[in-house]
């Protein structure tokens, strides 16, 4: 167990620096500085720990580029080179400095906190009702009396599905929370943003629905089908056949024998749905006015804030692959052909 | 699965009830609460860039004096009255100035001329990042505390400046003991801070000034640490969502509004919420969670108005729309060939079908309410036979048969194909879709380039470019063509984009600088304004109008001056 993980933490800690890296080489590409659009040019370094001309990382492996054809074959030139760049590069600086926004010179890590918070009190409960939902509905769908019904869910879901997040968000917002229709439920938050977006909903849950439901009701498709098949193939098997014929109950087979077979494909979509907590929803974030994580991205990339956008990519980097860790894990516990590979 | 339905079904209608009992009444109190598209950057006058930023600043921490919404002309705000200058000097005049008695700060201390002393040093600090207002304020000359008197004081300028009346205090004055507690820059004076270079200050004293603007530049100061003796203190500022004022109880300019209107201040709070989507406004205004909205598009503007609990006001804001020229590129550099892009700009059209009327032609960039606006110039007709007979007159014919026009330039062929570039904003794509049509029609190839904001300003800055649509924005006070026109600007990292150099341009912007009176100041401007438009070194579009909605039970005062109305002299009718 204890190898397991740890051949897998290094195998993502290798990624995520190697993502590190890439983020660094995108952000170097990208035209346009912040100052370029702010038209003020100080001369001034803004402990910016992005987009300087300093290394990359602590070590370089890019060889040098041919400076004249004079010095010997092309080729010697394609090969790496390793020179080392001591603590004074771009990634040791992000690592160690405190960075500041250069939009607002707030720290960047109470920005991402702020927007950290809202984002997951969107997005947690939008990652238990879909696995509920789904669980449930699937559930349901698989006895043998509701085929019929089971179609029309089927259908529903996959018509919710089709439908785009923004679409689905401007009219559930336009038919009920626009007075001229019915307004049901509140269209902006009025609390105080500054305490977290889980002390929102105490002040105003109500204010959740509409966003919950726009991410909630195109998303429950995949998970539904994916719990559906993992309940069906598993219902073909021969020891579902003999679990029957042993004389248990329908309802009492499925918990017993279905669910934790079938739980085992959900697990990937599990791991897929951190990035989603972290990274926030920027249609959804934008149309309700939530403050979260996605429209905090798009801001500072469009602001051209490097230190804010980088740390939410690194960040975001980190999440997905600790969330594929788990999945790994879980995978490795709860499935024994796994561990025997 | 009824029953679940049932329950789900019960839960949101639950939710959906107590979020109707936990709904805010609207505008209880005289809270005013006004839809901003962003926050501001910052709220310290010097550092921030955002206008937004210098509107609420000037409700916290106001000028000396500053333009009447109405007039726009300056009227006193902290000090007793306008002051007639003094000449000192053949190259400097002054102006005497005398606070209104009482004016104090938050905690109570009065203003003195310490205070705007303090100011103008904080702005000079060459570390400080705000090389626009130092370029600015390089223009005073020193400020010379009464003795007797700490509230009187004389402030001198250069004579040959033409907004040396602004610079003698049309900026945010704020309190020394405040952001400046151990004085810092008390060692320094101003003709130090304005004329030293970097070379002449010592490791020390750089040091000194360079920590001192790091902290003045610092969260705390931009965000916290707001203060001043206006009519409204910061509340709170929730970072991303709402900025809240509140008026000061008990404040000195209470009662003096009739003598000073400027001082006038009804609503008891003002609250700014950052609601970027346009839709989430415009249900927050239904909604009454919103008082007043701008910076609506034209049809969603129209169709708010069949709401009878609203009202509209369009005011005319100073702001224009216009294609920059690159004049580096040889083909542009062509008078015949800009004079014929006006010519094919339907802007009567344009207006009225993407606009919904809510614009206006211009001629050049000074606004037609100003004094020196030339009202002889005629906005360009929409002519695509004389664009076409004008390039054919100049040489311009098809002749590779390729459909393009082309002529031989200093020797060489040059096609008439033009990129346009276009930022991300509607207006301008729109404009430049219906340039392209027109151009394709008489042999005049647009290449439409669409950018991304930050890459447009960079390629904007780096003189990349050789069509572009821009916006533009004007102030009340005199307009100074310095930057944006002199050929001394068209060096590389210059403000003069258009890299459009000529002598008689220089020699007019030079008497308008240093006109020693307003009647010659005037000619100046005008004949600064024929060259303009007899050359369309740039093309002038269209003013857009401002699109105000606002609660109809508020008493709104529109105003040409961003953003179109003055907060402050916003009042509630039924309260």
């Amino acid at each position: 167990m204890t190898s397991f993980i740890f051949r897998r933490l290094i195998r993502y800690l290798c990624i995520w620096i190697l993502l590190v890296l890439t983020g660094l080489w995108i952000i170097s590409e990208i035209p346009g500085t912040h100052q370029d659009l702010s038209e003020e040019n100080t001369g001034l370094d803004p402990g910016n720990s992005v987009k300087s001309n300093l290394p990359v990382f602590y070590f370089g492996l890019l060889p040098d580029p041919p400076v004249s054809s004079a010095e010997g074959p092309v080729f010697w030139h394609l090969l790496p080179q390793f020179r080392w760049h001591g603590l004074a590069n771009q990634f040791h600086r992000f690592l160690t400095a405190r960075s500041i926004s250069l939009t607002d010179q707030r720290p960047v890590a109470d920005k991402i906190t702020e927007a950290l918070s809202w984002t997951m009190a969107l997005q947690l409960p939008v990652v238990c009702i879909i696995f509920s939902a789904a669980w449930y509905l699937a559930l349901w769908s698989v006895s043998w009396k509701r085929r019929s019904s089971a179609s029309w869910v089927n259908g529903i879901l996959t018509a919710l599905h089709s439908v785009p997040v923004f679409w689905l968000a401007s009219l559930l917002l336009a038919f009920f929370a626009n007075p001229d229709q019915w307004a049901l439920f509140p269209g902006l938050y009025l609390g105080d943003r500054s305490l977290g977006g889980f002390s929102a909903w105490f002040h105003q849950p109500a204010y959740f629905v509409l966003p919950v439901l726009s991410l909630v009701l195109p998303s429950l498709s995949m998970l539904y089908l994916l719990s559906l098949q993992g309940f069906e193939e598993s219902m073909k098997s021969r020891f579902w056949v003999r679990a029957m014929a042993s004389g248990i109950s329908h309802s009492a087979g499925i918990r017993s024998q279905i669910v934790p077979l079938a739980l085992i494909p959900t697990l990937g979509w599990l791991s897929s749905a951190i990035p989603f907590l972290i990274g926030g929803s920027l249609v959804v974030e934008t149309i309700f006015s939530i403050p979260g994580m996605g429209r905090l991205m798009y801001q500072s990339v469009h602001a051209r804030d490097w230190p804010v956008a980088y740390s939410i990519f690194l960040l975001s980097a980190a999440f997905t692959l600790a969330g594929m860790l788990l999945s790994d894990v879980l995978q490795w516990l709860m499935d024994p052909r796994v561990r025997e590979v | 699965m009824i029953k679940e339905i049932r329950a789900i079904l019960f839960l949101l209608v639950a939710l959906a009830v107590l979020s109707s009992c936990n709904r805010e009444a609207g505008g209880e109190g005289e809270m005013l609460r006004i839809r901003v598209t962003e926050e501001p950057d910052c709220l310290h006058p010097v550092v921030s860039q955002s206008s937004l930023a210098t509107q609420i600043e000037q409700l916290i921490m106001p000028p000396l004096f500053e333009y009447h919404p109405d007039k726009l002309e300056l009227s006193p705000l902290l000090v007793q009255s306008l002051s007639d200058p003094i000449q000192v000097n053949d190259s400097t005049i002054a102006y005497d100035y005398q606070m209104i008695k009482g004016v104090v700060w938050e905690d109570g201390k009065p203003v003195t001329a310490a205070d705007i002393v303090y100011t103008i040093k904080a702005a000079l600090n060459p570390l400080l990042k705000n090389a626009t207002w130092r370029g600015y304020f390089k223009n005073i000359v020193d400020v010379y505390p009464d003795p007797a008197n700490p509230a009187k004081f004389r402030i001198a300028v250069k004579r040959d400046y033409m907004l040396s009346r602004e610079m003698s205090g049309n900026y945010c004055i704020y309190p020394e003991h405040i952001y400046d507690p151990a004085g810092a820059m008390r060692v320094y004076s101003i003709p130090d801070l304005i004329h030293r270079d970097s070379a002449s200050w010592g490791k020390q004293a750089w040091d000194s000034l360079g920590s001192y603007a790091a902290r003045y530049q610092s969260e705390n100061y931009c965000r916290k640490l707001i203060t001043g003796c206006g009519p409204y203190r910061l509340l709170s500022w929730d970072a991303g969502n709402r900025i809240v004022l509140q008026k000061k109880k008990d404040w000195w300019g209470d009662g003096l509004e009739k003598d000073y209107p400027l001082l006038t201040s009804y609503p008891s709070t003002i609250e700014y919420l950052v609601i970027p989507e346009e839709a989430s406004a415009v249900l927050a205004l239904k909604n009454k969670q919103v008082d007043l909205v701008t910076g609506l598009s034209a049809g969603q503007f129209e169709a708010l108005k069949s709401n009878s609990d609203l009202a509209f006001s369009t005011p005319a804001v100073m702001q224009y729309y216009y294609l920059e020229v690159n004049h580096r590129n040889p083909v542009m550099k062509r008078k015949e060939v800009r004079k014929a892009i006006a010519r094919l700009l339907d802007m009567d059209k344009f207006i009225a079908t993407q606009l919904n009327g809510l614009a206006r032609r211009i001629v050049g960039p000074v606004p037609p309410g100003k004094a020196y606006y030339h009202d002889g110039l005629k906005p360009v007709q929409f002519d695509p036979a004389e664009a076409a007979s004008l390039l054919k007159a100049a040489g311009w014919i098809d002749s590779n048969a390729d459909g393009t026009l082309d002529c031989m330039i200093d020797g060489k062929r040059f096609e008439l194909v033009i990129q346009l570039s276009v930022s991300g904003k509607e207006t301008g794509k729109n404009l430049a879709i219906l340039l392209a049509e027109e151009a394709a029609r008489i042999g005049m190839k647009m290449e439409l380039i669409s950018k991304e904001t930050a890459v447009f300003m960079k390629d904007l800055n780096e003189f990349n470019f050789e069509l572009a649509t821009m916006a533009a924005r004007q102030s009340p006070s005199l307009w100074d063509p310095f930057q944006a026109w002199h050929s001394s600007q068209a060096r590389p990292g210059g403000f003069n984009k258009s890299g459009y150099a000529s002598p008689l341009v220089d020699s007019l912007i030079a008497a308008i600088r240093t006109a020693p009176s307003e009647d010659l100041r005037t000619q100046a401007y005008r004949a600064f304004q024929q060259h303009l438009y007899d050359e369309q070194v740039q093309i002038y579009l269209f003013s857009p109008l401002e699109k105000i909605v606002y609660r109809s039970d508020l008493e709104l005062n529109p105003t040409t001056r961003r953003p179109g109305y003055t907060e402050g002299m916003i009042r509630f009718k039924t309260k």
